[in-house]
């Protein structure tokens, strides 16, 4: 049980001018589950390599619990990588196969046995402790390979993609069990993705990471209600925060030939850079049909539509009046399209045009120049 | 676009070969890692059979006649190795993201020249006929004559194996750190042995975990170092678990004999050297000793310290392969470094033998093959052609003459050494079939993701070891099921001779290595130039990209 503290660490590949990893500080409570999610290439795996003692750190340090650990071995670290990879042996028992790292480091039979039934039970393999691999199934077989790295009760577990190479069955399925898991033993874990459906499912808290630069840390609902910029944003939920700038008019977003009203301490947030504009943020539930006469409402060109019985999707293209000044800018991935959550039951025919509603109280406001929240 | 500073920046000190080594680039990028809708084959070979492969079907349930019947090592994923025409391919069944990873990491390490297995393809976007999608799947060349190690262990061999093989990973684990690769998952099942003279030669077979970078942190290395350490010993208290270790084998001291390897091998390779202005000769004896661990010196690097009394010197060490590279050179015959020694020994006895010191090398290694070297490899019966290589047959002959010699007290002619070898030692060579099932049938108990392997495993889990396990070598291969029961119906009573015999039988059929020109084909092969150019062509050539539509 320990807590983890990066303090300031900053790691630069050696014939690299730009840090992989830059300043970061970030702590991981005691018994915690962190997730650190973000693009490819964005430092997640290298923040984890260094608290592992496989990357050096260049700048700061690392501390688990009390101790600095910036530059120790990593077989000195107390911590487990969870299964990456770990086989399987067919002639040794479930129990041999989980405790055989401990035979090795010396540990007495009687704790060895002692710490593998506990784990059985948490893993509920109990009762094929004594059968051989061939005896089990392939989810059990995976939760044997977790038991290897449960048993060693390191103060830290780290996980790297741990469900990459897995098929998409087994992938939602040991997903839900490492979650449990983790809550169960409550040790201290960092887990490092590209996806973010994991990390909104699986974490305490989320860590969203970007170009080697911390964005924004935070429980799942909170990077999901109020995303501190436009990267955040974006990148948390699915399907994806549709994100447009717009001009600001007397206090109000314009968007084509409607305007809709913005609170008034966002606008009045806006600086000369942002150049008399405003990034209008809204989830596709956060928003609804609305009557044509509606003043507080854009129009919506219906491009596609999709009925899943629950819910339904419009897809469409926000009308503009084509002025350069006024032209919408999209920024967020979804084929450039807006997309709207509404009742199936009143899906409107692709080619309409439709009357949308923002709901005030959900949307996210965004400076165009920093990229920061307003509201 | 958010990621492009970092990884061109990386991308910018690693080495220029594996920069370029392949069109495949995975990114972590969610949106790129949707599944083709068709079936997308990316291959470095243009073998066009790769088309009329039944990719709609899961890996485990491929017919029987397609499958080569080798050894396989222990996998989380299921494998199997396939005729594609003239070769063995062996195809991993995983998910797209890792299998497009790994076979770009496999094509880097290949530029590199480093020791793994050569990739073949990647394909993606299959599905079954009912148009459930399937996992991706890569492929890569079996490397011919090479084993893993159980299928070793499983034959009676020298007591000393265990610590022969940690040599070679320990070799092979320098040469990959050297190169910047970083493994993340060492161990005697991710590799491929190959006999090499008295030694073994190990080859990477699994790089998923891995990673290259431009040089390797002290962290990275020991990591790999300490797991490697971890999984051997593991590997081996397994094989103890089964019988399948001499007794005296301890299983803790063979994995830290990794570790001392390692660090020995790494510290004679890198380490600084510090000499007075008139020891340079010092240089030369450190140069000789890096030539006899098999590697070559590329360059020294050499400053004088600052009060000039001291040279100091570190090698740049370039690879393995000194005494192969000059077999090669020499005969065109391309075989592992102890092997490559042997031959040259031989054939600097040959010159020695017949006073033509004076001559060209390269004229007399000529005649050498002509008169020695050919005579003796294609004497290999044909039921061993696919077992063991030629330049490995002719070391053990040579070593078994010797010793016949030693026996008889005089010379004894090759002829002769070659039929007493035949028929007194190469039949250890044989895996037999029984053995290869067992070995089979293990490699599949670690397989997590498929539900052929374990489905009837886990049905009959609550009840006997032997119910259980005949359920599961039905499920593991739907065609050994049914052959095996009309079999059983066809002739009642059959022993289990006849099953072996049946199976020994195809053991030895394997197409790709029979060779219908007695054993010229086989040794061609290995050694003529011609094939060598092709292999160096078909290197070059930029990846191959099918799609079926």
């Amino acid at each position: 049980m320990a807590e983890v503290v990066f303090d300031h660490v900053t790691r630069i590949y050696p014939g690299n001018d730009e840090p992989s990893v830059s300043d970061l500080s970030l702590d991981i409570k005691d018994g915690e589950f962190l997730v650190l999610v973000g693009p490819s290439g964005c430092g997640k795996s290298t923040t984890l390599r260094m608290l592992a003692g496989l990357e050096e750190v260049n700048k700061g340090r690392i501390m688990i619990g009390d101790k600095d650990v910036t530059t120790m071995q990593p077989k000195d670290r107390d911590i487990a990588m969870v299964f990456q990879n770990y086989a399987l042996y067919p002639h040794m028992t479930v129990a041999d196969n989980m405790g055989f790292a401990l035979k090795i480091a010396g540990t007495p039979k009687d704790q060895i046995r002692q710490r593998v039934e506990k784990a059985a039970e948490v893993l509920d393999l109990t009762e094929y402790l004594d059968r051989k691999p061939k005896a089990l199934s392939g989810g059990q077989r995976q939760r044997v390979a977790m038991g290897r790295a449960i048993v060693r009760q390191p103060k830290v577990f780290l996980m790297d993609e741990p469900l990459s190479n897995l098929d998409a069955k087994l992938r939602v399925q040991t997903r839900t069990q490492i979650a449990a898991l983790q809550r169960q033993l409550n040790v201290t874990t960092l887990y490092v993705t590209h996806d973010q459906t994991e990390a909104l499912t699986m974490g305490d808290r989320i860590a969203v990471i970007k170009l080697g630069v911390l964005q924004q840390v935070g429980a799942p609902t909170e990077l999901y209600d109020r995303p501190e910029n436009v990267f955040v944003a974006g990148f948390i939920g699915s399907p994806s925060m549709n994100i447009n700038i717009h001009p600001v008019v007397n206090g109000q977003a314009k968007i084509g030939e409607d305007t809709i009203s913005l609170p008034r301490e966002a606008v009045d947030k806006l600086t000369p850079e942002d150049q008399g504009k405003i990034v209008v943020g809204f989830r596709p539930e956060n928003a609804s049909l609305a009557s044509a006469s509606d003043p507080d409402a854009f129009s919506l060109k219906v491009a596609n539509v999709e009925d899943l019985g629950s819910d339904g999707y419009i897809y469409g293209n926000i009308l503009t009046d084509n002025s350069a000044a006024e032209q919408a800018i999209v920024m967020s991935d979804q084929n450039k399209l807006t997309t709207i959550r509404v009742n199936p039951r009143d899906l409107p025919k692709v080619g309409d045009v439709v009357k949308i509603h923002i709901d005030p109280e959900k949307m996210h406001l965004f400076s165009p120049a920093s990229e920061l929240r307003l509201n | 676009m958010t990621s492009v500073n970092i990884n061109r920046a990386t991308a910018s000190s690693l080495d220029p070969r594996a920069l370029k080594a392949t069109s495949i680039k995975t990114t972590a990028d969610p949106s790129s890692e949707q599944e083709p809708a068709a079936l997308h084959i990316t291959a470095t070979s243009s073998n066009p059979r790769m088309f009329t492969l039944p990719w709609e079907r899961p890996l485990a349930t491929w017919p029987r006649d397609l499958l080569a019947n080798l050894p396989r090592g222990i996998s989380r994923h299921v494998v199997r190795f396939v005729h594609v025409g003239d070769d063995v391919y062996a195809m991993k069944e995983i998910t797209q993201r890792v299998a497009e990873r790994e076979y770009e990491l496999l094509r880097k390490l290949q530029k590199l020249e480093l020791p793994t297995v050569n990739p073949i393809a990647v394909v993606t976007g299959r599905h079954t006929r009912e148009g459930e999608p399937l996992e991706a799947m890569l492929v890569t060349q079996h490397l011919k004559f090479s084993l893993p190690y159980r299928a070793l262990f499983a034959r009676n061999l020298r007591p000393d194996t265990a610590e022969r093989l940690i040599d070679a990973l320990a070799v092979l684990l320098v040469r990959l750190h050297l190169a910047g690769f970083y493994w993340g998952d060492v161990s005697l099942s991710n590799v491929l042995f190959l006999r090499d003279a008295d030694a073994f030669s190990a080859f990477l077979v699994d790089a998923e975990t891995g990673d290259l970078h431009p040089s390797l942190t002290d962290g990275q290395r020991e990591y790999d170092i300490d797991l490697a350490r971890t999984n051997i010993i593991g590997e081996l208290m397994d094989l103890d678990s089964g019988n399948l270790l001499a007794g005296e084998v301890d299983e803790v001291g063979v994995g830290n004999r990794l570790v001392d390897r390692y660090h020995s091998l790494w510290s004679a390779l890198t380490d600084v050297d510090s000499f007075d202005p008139d020891e340079m000769w010092k240089i030369e004896r450190r140069v000789n000793r890096l030539n006899d661990l098999g590697f070559d010196v590329d360059e020294l690097e050499m400053k004088t310290e600052e009060d000039g009394n001291r040279v100091l010197v570190r090698p740049r060490v370039v690879d393995a392969g000194y005494a192969s590279r000059k077999l090669l050179r020499l005969t065109g015959l391309d075989v592992q470094e102890n092997q490559a020694r042997r031959l040259l020994n031989d054939l600097d006895a040959y010159r020695a033998s017949t006073w033509r010191q004076g001559e060209d090398l390269e004229i007399v290694a000529t005649d050498w093959m002509r008169e020695v070297f050919e005579p003796t490899v294609r004497m290999i019966p044909p039921e061993y052609r696919s077992q063991i290589e030629p330049a490995q047959f002719f070391h053990e002959v040579l070593t078994h003459r010797w010793l016949m010699a030693e026996k008889a007290g005089h010379d004894v002619p090759m002829a002769e050494a070659v039929q007493s070898y035949i028929s007194e030692s190469l039949p250890e060579y044989r895996l037999d079939s029984e053995d290869m099932k067992t070995i089979n049938e293990e490699a599949d108990a670690g397989v997590v993701d498929d539900e052929m392997n374990w489905q009837g495993a886990h049905a009959q889990a609550g009840q006997g070891e032997q119910v259980t396990r005949d359920q599961a070598d039905k499920d593991a291969d739907g065609h050994d099921g049914v052959a095996d029961q009309t079999n059983a119906e066809g002739q009642t009573g059959a022993d289990t001779r006849t099953n072996r015999d049946r199976a020994s039988e195809e053991v030895q059929s394997q197409p790709a290595f029979e060779d219908a020109n007695g054993g010229r084909s086989s040794l061609r092969s290995v050694y003529a130039p011609g094939s060598l150019d092709a292999a160096a062509d078909q290197d070059d050539q930029d990846d191959a990209v099918w799609a079926s539509s």
